[in-house]
């Protein structure tokens, strides 16, 4: 059950334009409440990613918490009538990358990380593709992302999880559209390559 | 054509980036190419899996403890520091700012009052609710008084008005207004349904009509009443976050999260607590249930294939499906975008048309708790295509020979 559904959620994103440009307005004049509660609709998908993106729960609520303090100190500096949503993710984005950079990354736990080569066995008889992908489970399919770079791994859930536009990705990245979904292009196809056993 | 066009035009399907032309062209390479095809299939069926990865909950209020932790800063760099004297005059301040408030707020509440009683009301007054369209797509008209007139993106209307849409359209809007504010506003779907709201206090409203189907979502933290009456029932809640999902064909499905619903109708009032739901199908209604997760199991057999058009690259392949599956009840389902229809027991059984030539669909469920859950079901090897008509029945039957042997099934 979602802990706080239905306020926020219009048909075409997260939260309705009008209602989190209003928001983040009443933010910028120092309404810690109203941004508050901007970022509690975030909450769960921030934490979602970031978890995807580190491996480990604690030390994502870690990261998390630090994101969102960036973002209340920093909401005087967000520009009106541009896309909370991209600035918000490269603000946890960020913050996931300065643990990476203090060493306070720690490995991402083995168990995550599934035997592809031995799904694989359990349906020698099918296209290998289709059999391994179709029964992927999420669990599995996360430890075929932990093996990826992070970056890569930020990519594809930005993009395909987070369902994030190149246009929002090139805000974030402050990089070229072409470049990204060429970079997204690649990343897919080693995610698929490690499903299949053949980077092992 | 290279491998590398071929991968470049794979990942721009997969991606949903592709033309029309690219994407026949692409069609006709995946029937003549498996390895490609299988190429094809399993990088959707990663991006689908991707997609279907849910947010989590974090084990803590992130939010709270970042706002703890802003506060810890902010007295650590004095930044709200505050003497005696100045938490006197701070204190002293806002006793007088809180009587002036009550005394204006009184002298509003009179006026309003007034209006009510006689009825003066005027919508988009001052003490109105205000609507501010966020969304709209296709014909949708808006009748406020005595004028009709189309509506338009970020306009904002007052209490009483009355939204209408056909099926191909759709519309979603949120309110706005201050704590005091009062407003009611009616929505009417194309089967005669409507829905209407009066609210009040600090509340955020999003209704969305897609395609005939309307989800109202409410959520508020003074009591509200939100009615939305069908030909068969009526919906009442009160002091609470609902999901309300209707087909616009008689279904309802209502989940309540907080606070409580009642459902009224000709055989009785059924009431609805936190963590339940009430689903009704075709007037008939069902048992209130807790919400549990989306189940949904579905299989999908291939009962024809064909092609259509000439042997182009723009030749689609057209097939029909058996789709067929258990879901729970008042479960808005659709397969590639192809909506079935779910009986009162959650059962699905229907033939579907679709085109192109992979061999896996997506079956996608929501629930008025917009809870969602997508299925990726594999087809059997599809019998080949006829990408042509052959001029005479014996080229006929060497075209449909050399396709079978080269057909991977």
């Amino acid at each position: 059950m979602r802990s706080r559904p239905a306020a926020v959620v219009a048909a075409d994103g997260p939260g309705s334009e009008s209602f989190e440009r209003e928001l983040v307005r009443r933010g910028r004049t120092g309404d810690s409440e109203a941004l508050g509660e901007l970022l509690r609709t975030y909450q769960a998908r921030v934490f979602g990613f970031v978890r995807r993106y580190v491996g480990r729960r604690d030390e994502a609520a870690e990261i998390v918490q630090e994101a969102f303090l960036q973002a209340f100190k920093s909401i005087d500096r967000f520009e009106e009538g541009r896309p909370f949503r991209p600035w918000l993710f490269k603000i946890a984005v960020n913050v996931c990358r300065n643990h990476r950079r203090l060493g306070q990354r720690r490995e991402l736990p083995q168990e995550v990380l599934p035997d592809a080569s031995a799904l694989w066995q359990e349906h020698p008889a099918v296209a290998p593709d289709a059999a391994l992908f179709t029964h992927a489970s999420a669990a599995e399919l996360e430890g075929w992302l932990a093996t990826l770079t992070a970056e890569d791994r930020a990519l594809l859930l930005l993009r395909y999880s987070e369902e994030m536009s190149y246009q929002d990705l090139a805000t974030l990245y402050s990089r070229p559209q072409g470049l990204l979904k060429m970079r997204v292009h690649r990343a897919i196809g080693r995610l698929r390559a490690l499903a299949m056993g053949e980077a092992r | 054509m290279t491998r590398r066009a071929d991968e470049r035009l794979v990942f721009a399907k997969v991606d949903g980036d592709i033309s029309p032309a690219d994407g026949a062209r692409l069609e006709e390479r995946l029937r003549n190419d498996d390895e490609l095809r299988r190429r094809a299939e399993g990088e959707l069926a990663l991006v689908c899996a991707l997609a279907r990865l849910a947010p989590e909950e974090p084990p803590r209020d992130l939010v709270a403890g970042a706002q703890r932790q802003l506060r810890a800063e902010g007295r650590v760099t004095g930044r709200t520091s505050w003497s005696r004297l100045a938490l006197l005059r701070a204190g002293l301040g806002a006793a007088v700012a809180a009587m002036v408030a009550i005394a204006f707020t009184a002298a509003i509440r009179r006026g309003g009052d007034a209006d009510e009683a006689t009825g003066q009301g005027e919508p988009g007054a001052a003490g109105a609710s205000e609507f501010v369209v966020t969304h709209l797509s296709g014909a949708v008209w808006v009748t406020e008084g005595a004028t009709r007139r189309a509506q338009r993106l970020g306009e904002r209307l007052g209490a009483g008005a009355r939204i209408e849409s056909d099926a191909a359209s759709s519309v979603s809007f949120v309110t706005s207004g201050a704590p005091t504010d009062r407003g009611a506003t009616s929505v009417t779907l194309r089967e005669g349904t409507s829905a209407r709201l009066e609210a009040a206090g600090p509340s955020h409203l999003v209704w969305v009509l897609e395609r005939g189907v309307l989800r109202a979502e409410v959520d508020s933290t003074v009591p509200l009443t939100l009615r939305i009456d069908t030909t068969a029932y009526s919906v009442e809640v009160s002091d609470g976050v609902i999901g309300a999902l209707s087909d616009g064909t008689g279904s309802l499905s209502l989940a309540c999260e907080r606070g409580a619903a009642t459902l009224r109708h000709a055989a009785g009032d059924l009431r609805v607590a936190a963590g339940y739901e009430i689903v009704a199908t075709k007037g008939r209604l069902g048992a209130v249930s807790a919400v549990r997760d989306l189940v949904l199991e579905a299989n999908a057999t291939l009962v024809d294939a064909a092609t259509t058009g000439r042997a182009t690259p723009e030749a689609t392949a057209t097939r029909t499906l058996e789709v067929s599956g258990q879901t729970r009840p008042g479960v808005l389902l659709t397969v590639d975008g192809v909506p079935l229809h779910v009986d009162a027991e959650g059962r699905f059984a229907q033939r579907v048309n679709l085109s192109g030539s992979l061999t896996q669909i997506v079956v996608r469920a929501r629930n008025a708790y917009d809870q969602r859950r997508e299925v990726l079901v594999a087809l059997a090897p599809a019998p080949p295509v006829r990408p042509s008509t052959p001029s005479t029945p014996r080229m006929r039957k060497l075209k449909s020979q050399w396709e079978w042997e080269r057909s991977p099934g």
